[in-house]
């Protein structure tokens, strides 16, 4: 092989080696992505987050509008451009702002209680300044109520919905994204849901269930022999049964199942790696987490957090929190039954739904 | 066995401790790709929120240590619910006169604590601070770091649990634009942090508490015998602590702060080294503890506890392999083809603590960064500094001492905030 030869066989290998080399060298002379990172966490369990960006976005935009603007039915451009129609007189002008397929393509303020009529599409927010109750079958971007929302039956919130008032959701809507209420949230049958924050979330009309009295006298619980002290809970190292009317004072970890009977009390929180079921009126004055679903029976009431892997299952009139305690229900999903009630959020990753 | 059967038999060892954690950062890195994102505690925001104190250890901070408590004094954690202690331990900067400003402006809400004697040290000065409280979660913040408002929430949460002993967030550097080592440290923080750490989380075996931006359950430390002041590295010290003890350590990704890095290679070496010594003490007092397997833990959970004990003593056995490989080549040793080819690509995948690269790789694509990764190569070079700083440090008689045997001071990382930086390209 000549020198010529072997010298430029070298160059190639090198060059070949360097070439991964040549990215890089510009990346760091020419940076393009040297900003720290977006901290995409810190948002996460703001439920009325949205809402109250949309809040700020349209009470500046309209106070920036033209005098003109600011009396009677109104179309026009927000200041970014962003098309608007403000309904102050005739809830009709709204069909004059529909697209041919009937939706409109507006943000919509609404400066009076209005009632719609069913099917309507709106493809951008709809800022409602006093009550809003809508029709069967419509579809909504995005609401943001001042006083009462009442949605239809089959409607449709594809991003998110606050209201200062009450919301009330009709029979089998579909909730997307997030759904708060400065007061109460009221779910129907067969409501698909992700994500909600209220002092009061119930479903039905039925009150908030209200908390049940502890009484003294009850069963002791006796750990097994395997149980083992852990700073200030007890760990069980196998399924446990706690049975009817017993007691346990202090928090509780399970390393499998756990059921409690009819009436048991947790006086603590309660952790089990496998499935937690409650009996009818078993109560939980701590948190209650398991590894895998959670069942509760009727009337059963827990006053703290509830964390489940898997899913949630809220039995009739049910209980978590208290409207001037509130808390979290947070699982993969969550299932409400009629009269079950959350004081706080309920957060779902799959989504959650009321039963039919 | 000829002097060279038994080198070829030393370098089969050596590979096979580097395939095993080769393995290792495949199944995280496939579990980061694959898995299911496991954060359970993350999106509780109401509830009825326990006493916190947050600790701030500070020794000669006066760069940093206002920003710190600015933005903890922003954290929309229930105000009468937690307190912060700026903990100055023998500061002879203007740290105290700081402290005392923010404690007068505050009061109630910033409450200092001076050290004027006892033991020098964060592990020290966190035990004397943690007697003098009565919180229930005592959350731990070195005073370079910029929590964000809702970041206190997110790192209680997970305490709602009753198992649950500690609780790390995710780290961000956050002055990457200073040099290259910035950038490369940002690479393998998102490396270890978004693939490593979370996929321990997701794959419930032994996350790591790291020190800061992260917090103990009261109970649990005092359960575990409260912080070894003797101990170089109190956070993985903890960490195993709480493990053995049945306690759970959880790692929230989406609970992040960010951090100042240290711009210039000494810096870094210093803190490198620092924590591979404390990484090896930790190796010598719970490896053998974890290996009896206590009944709590899964197998898996022990296997995973050696490995993560064991991260700063790979890098001299790579060394140490290298080393083999081409004395038996020159020895005129047949080494098997197969088994170079093992040794090569264990030697490309296991980078010890430093994130390997396709572990960098796979955290930029889900942190949605994807420029930042034309860096890589590069990283190539930090991690051989690496090497030699971690060999060097693991082979030194400090690592291996008992607890207590070296001299109690404070190891700290220098600061930048307000310097020029530019030192470090």
């Amino acid at each position: 092989m000549s020198t010529l030869l072997l010298v430029a066989l070298v160059l190639l290998t090198m060059s070949w080696a360097a070439l991964p080399l040549l990215p890089a060298i510009r990346e760091l002379y020419n940076p393009t992505d040297v900003e720290p990172l977006r901290m995409v966490g810190r948002d996460n369990a703001d439920i009325s987050r949205f809402a109250r960006g949309f809040r700020e976005y349209i009470e500046a935009s309209l106070r920036r509008l033209p005098p003109g603007a600011v009396r009677g039915d109104y179309f026009g451009r927000l200041p970014d451009g962003t098309h608007f129609v403000r309904v102050a007189q005739l809830p009709s002008v709204l069909a004059k702002g529909a697209v041919p397929d009937g939706s409109h393509d507006r943000v919509v303020v609404l400066e009076q209680a209005v009632t719609l009529t069913g099917d309507e599409r709106f493809r951008l927010e709809v800022f409602a300044r006093k009550d809003l109750t809508g029709g069967r079958g419509a579809e909504y971007r995005a609401i943001l109520g001042d006083g009462d929302v009442k949605l239809g039956p089959q409607s449709v919130i594809w991003r998110w919905i606050h209201a200062r008032g009450t919301v009330q959701v009709g029979d089998a809507s579909a909730l997307f994204g997030r759904t708060s209420s400065d007061t109460r949230i009221s779910l129907g049958k067969d409501v698909g849901f992700e994500r909600m924050g209220a002092p009061r979330i119930v479903v039905g009309d039925a009150p908030f269930p209200t908390s049940r009295v502890d009484h003294q006298d009850y069963t002791p619980f006796e750990a097994p022999e395997s149980a083992e002290q852990h700073g200030d809970h007890l760990r069980i190292p196998a399924d446990v049964e706690i049975g009817e009317g017993v007691v346990v004072e202090g928090h509780l970890v399970i390393a499998g199942k756990v059921h409690l009977g009819r009436g048991a009390r947790v006086r603590g929180s309660l952790k089990a790696h496998g499935d937690v079921s409650l009996g009818p009126g078993a109560v939980v004055t701590g948190a209650l987490v398991s590894g895998g679903s959670i069942v509760s029976g009727e009337g059963a009431w827990v006053k703290g957090p509830i964390i489940a892997e898997q899913q949630i299952t809220l039995g009739p009139r049910v209980g978590v929190g208290h409207p001037d305690n509130q808390t979290t229900v947070s699982g993969r999903s969550v299932v409400l039954s009629p009269g079950a009630g959350v004081a706080g959020h309920i957060i779902t990753i799959e989504g959650g739904h009321t039963t039919p | 066995m000829t002097l060279a059967d038994g080198l070829a038999l030393a370098l089969w060892v050596v590979v096979a401790v580097l395939i095993t954690y080769t393995i290792r950062h495949y199944v995280f890195t496939l579990n980061r790709v694959f898995g299911r994102f496991r954060q359970p505690y993350v999106d509780i925001g109401i509830a009825d929120w326990p006493t916190v104190a947050v600790f701030v250890p500070a020794h000669n901070e006066e760069k940093v240590i206002g920003g710190m408590l600015e933005a903890l004094l922003a954290a929309d954690y229930p105000a009468e619910r937690f307190h912060i202690v700026p903990i100055d331990d023998r500061s002879t900067d203007g740290t105290g006169g700081i402290v005392e400003r923010y404690a007068r402006e505050h009061p109630g809400r910033v409450r200092p604590y001076v050290r004027t004697e006892g033991k020098p040290g964060k592990a020290a000065a966190l035990r004397d601070a943690t007697s003098r409280s009565e919180a229930e979660i005592f959350l731990v913040f070195d005073a370079d770091y910029l929590p964000g408002p809702n970041l206190l929430r997110q790192l209680v949460a997970p305490f709602f649990d009753p198992e649950v002993g500690a609780v790390m967030g995710r780290v961000i550097p956050h002055n990457l634009n200073r040099s290259l080592l910035t950038r490369l440290l940002d690479l393998e923080r998102a490396g270890g942090y978004q693939v490593d750490q979370q996929a321990r989380m997701n794959l419930r075996l032994i996350p790591q508490y790291g020190g800061t931006v992260g917090g103990v359950r009261r109970s649990a430390l005092l359960d575990v015998g409260d912080w070894d002041e003797d101990s170089l590295t109190e956070d993985t010290d903890m960490t195993f602590r709480m493990v053995l003890r049945g306690w759970e350590v959880v790692y929230q990704n989406r609970s992040e702060c960010y951090e100042e890095v240290p711009e210039n290679w000494p810096t870094r070496i210093r803190q490198i080294q620092r924590w591979a010594r404390g990484h090896n003490q930790c190796l010598r007092r719970y490896a053998w503890t974890l290996l009896k397997s206590p009944r709590h833990l899964r197998f898996a959970q022990v296997i995973d506890g050696l490995l993560l004990l064991g991260v700063f003593a790979v890098a001299p056995v790579l060394l140490v392999g290298w080393a083999l490989a081409t004395a038996l080549y020159f020895m005129g040793y047949p080494i098997e083809q197969g088994l170079l080819i093992l040794f090569a690509v264990a030697s490309y995948s296991t980078l010890g603590n430093f994130a390997a690269f396709f572990e960098v790789g796979t955290a930029a694509r889900l942190d949605g960064s994807r420029n930042r990764i034309r860096l890589l190569p590069f990283l190539s070079f930090g991690f051989l500094v690496n090497l030699l700083a971690v060999s060097r440090a693991t082979l030194s008689r400090r690592s291996w001492r008992a607890p207590g045997a070296h001299g109690p001071d404070w190891q700290k990382t220098e600061r930048y905030r307000g310097g020029n930086g530019e030192n470090g390209r």
